[in-house]
């Protein structure tokens, strides 16, 4: 299993690296939005988490760009927030995100949440 | 100096001045008639009466004459000396008589000519001598006949140029009576005119006097009326009525300037408290901002906080030393105190700023309870607390924001299992009327009388010294009361010290989001 993680923060990459190479997935990573559109074009992953707030391209246009690829538009895309706002979760969904996450997230609800879409 | 009499003196003097022209007009009208009444008595009793002394003169000479003239034909027949007698006897009386008329023409105030008066005189006596003489003779003597003709014809002459004097005399003096009667009438009719003239012409400006200040005061009062203040008021010098009317004008005038000031002073209060308010609106959305802000700042760590804890507790760094497994635990649940401590901050932020949007869909009320017992039972049986619920599956499904109802629920019953050491939390709920009665009873110390209004406001505990005990911010009540407000519904709580307390809340089944949507926006405009 491949994992995308499109994430600025470099510690919040660590834990979600740690988190899923401890079940044994491959993690790929990307810092900013044009990064991650990039690499899930090259290495085409079998899910994405996406952090809303990214240099250069944020998570939500991101997340449309991916979509829009038609050998990426099944992938599915989590999106991890930590805007507190409410319609956080409408935007993501409407932006094309498959399920939402806020952060601080539990990793332990994480790992079963992505296990669970990408089964 | 007309502006200075009162209305009233003013009032008084027009009909005063035509009483005045009037009296002046009687008393000038008498004084005329009198001089015309005086001119012609001097007339009649004057002039008429020479003539027509002169004339009875005349008559009365013409008669003597003729007597005389009578008597000499009679000498010359040599007839009736008797009738000589009686001649003789009354010619002495005649001749009195006729001397008595001359001196009374002499005395006449309105003097002859006394010349011909004179004349008149001396032929007279001459003639009374000769006419005398002969009726005392009876003899003819030819040479006092021819002087007594003599005489008689220029005596009889002197007498018709007296009479013609005297007549003339009268005529000039009738004729003079006329033109002054003429005159004074003219003068009379002119003063009269002049009279009325003066009359309509005082009337008039004392009418003038009275209307001018008045219509003057009235123009004033009018441009007062219609905001114009900078007017200046006359007569207000004045010690009449105008005078008194336009002080008080100036009063109002002073009064609407000042009220004029205060008027343009409140809109200035009025534009500056705008301009406050939209800073302080300004401020408040910067801070809303800045919370926002901060919270998502501080989400950052504390999601690498809880994240690297959780898994290390979890062993995904390797097996915990059993001597670090505690610590660990405590790491995590501390991040996930300051969670919700940094959470409630966001919340309230939110309420202010009116940006505390709920997100409206159905719910089962039960659901909401069983999620809130199983998030808070590791707490109630660590406490050793009983949990009892009483919630019907037959309730309606409500309508509603579930996530922040389930928020609200989890701050009653968090602070029930918090405060209470012993017994039991009870849950209940009903539905009647429309409306979802929800309570969470404990049996904890009980809340004060004195603290039960203020608990639900901000920052508020029921002492400090609990808060240090028992942890918490105060927010977390305050919040969940506001949840409940912009449901549509209340917040209530029955307490006893020393038994327990009850908190409630009571919401519509189904809230209408018009409500909570005309709540913000009422946040929102300010």
């Amino acid at each position: 299993m491949r994992i995308l993680i499109i994430e600025d923060t470099e510690d919040n990459r660590t834990i979600l690296r740690d988190l899923f190479e401890s079940v044994g997935y491959t993690v790929l990573e990307a810092t900013n939005g044009e990064e991650g559109i990039a690499s899930a074009e090259r290495e085409h992953p079998d899910i994405i988490l996406m952090d809303i707030q990214l240099p250069v391209l944020d998570g939500y246009e991101a997340t449309r760009r991916i979509k829009a690829i038609p050998a990426l538009s099944g992938t599915p895309i989590i999106a991890v927030t930590s805007h507190a706002l409410s319609d956080d979760e409408q935007k993501a969904r409407a932006a094309g995100c498959d399920d939402y996450v806020a952060k601080p997230f539990s990793p332990r609800a994480l790992l079963a949440k992505v296990q669970q879409l990408a089964r | 100096m007309l502006s200075r009499l009162s209305i009233n003196v003013k009032v008084f003097v027009a009909p005063f001045v035509v009483l005045v022209l009037f009296i002046a007009g009687s008393v000038a009208s008498i004084v005329v008639l009198r001089e015309q009444g005086a001119a012609f008595r001097e007339v009649v009793g004057g002039a008429f009466d020479a003539a027509t002394t002169t004339s009875r003169l005349t008559i009365m000479v013409a008669g003597i004459h003729s007597d005389v003239l009578r008597h000499l034909d009679m000498m010359r027949l040599e007839q009736d000396p008797e009738s000589l007698k009686s001649l003789r006897e009354s010619l002495g009386q005649r001749f009195d008589q006729a001397e008595a008329m001359l001196q009374s023409l002499e005395a006449n105030s309105y003097s002859l000519d006394a010349d011909l008066l004179h004349d008149v005189a001396e032929f007279l006596t001459i003639y009374k001598v000769v006419a005398t003489k002969i009726a005392q003779t009876t003899t003819l003597n030819p040479t006092l006949v021819s002087t007594l003709i003599a005489h008689h014809q220029q005596l009889e002459e002197y007498l018709d140029q007296l009479a013609t004097v005297t007549i003339k005399s009268a005529k000039d003096k009738q004729q003079q009576t006329a033109i002054s009667v003429n005159r004074a009438m003219n003068a009379l009719g002119l003063a009269t005119l002049a009279g009325v003239i003066v009359a309509i012409v005082a009337t008039w400006f004392i009418g003038r006097a009275i209307s001018r200040p008045l219509s003057q005061m009235t123009s004033v009062m009018s441009s007062l009326a219609a905001g114009d203040h900078d007017i200046a008021i006359p007569a207000i010098e004045s010690r009449d009525e105008v005078g008194s009317m336009a002080r008080a004008v100036e009063v109002f005038r002073q009064r609407s300037i000042q009220l004029h000031r205060r008027e343009s002073e409140l809109a200035q209060m009025v534009d500056r408290l705008a301009i406050l308010r939209d800073r302080a609106d300004e401020a408040s959305r910067a801070k809303s901002a800045f919370l926002a802000n901060m919270s998502h700042e501080l989400r950052t760590p504390l999601n690498a906080l809880i994240g690297y804890s959780e898994m290390l507790h979890d062993g995904l760094y390797g097996n915990l030393p059993e001597k670090a497994r505690n610590p660990v635990a405590r790491v995590q649940a501390n991040a996930k105190h300051l969670l919700g401590l940094i959470n409630n901050v966001l919340d309230l932020s939110k309420i202010e700023a009116g940006q505390f949007t709920l997100q409206m869909s159905d719910y089962s009320l039960s659901g909401i309870v069983e999620s809130v017992v199983s998030a808070t039972e590791s707490l109630s049986q660590a406490k050793n607390l009983r949990v009892t619920i009483d919630v019907p599956q037959s309730l309606p499904l409500g309508y509603g924001d579930e996530q922040r109802l389930t928020q609200v629920l989890l701050n009653l019953v968090g602070n029930a299992i918090k405060f209470t050491d012993v017994g039991t939390i009870h849950i209940g709920a009903t539905a009647s009327d429309g409306k979802f009665d929800i309570v969470v009873r404990d049996t904890g110390p009980g809340i004060p009388e004195s603290h039960r209004q203020s608990i639900f406001e901000e920052f508020q505990q029921v002492d400090s010294s609990s808060t240090r005990r028992k942890g918490g911010s105060g927010l977390g009540l305050s919040i969940a009361r506001r949840i409940v407000e912009l449901h549509g519904g209340r917040m209530y709580l029955e307490s006893e010290v020393g038994r327990g307390s009850t908190f409630g809340f009571v919401l519509p089944v189904r809230s209408s989001p018009d409500g909570t949507e005309e709540a913000d926006r009422a946040h929102t405009d300010h």
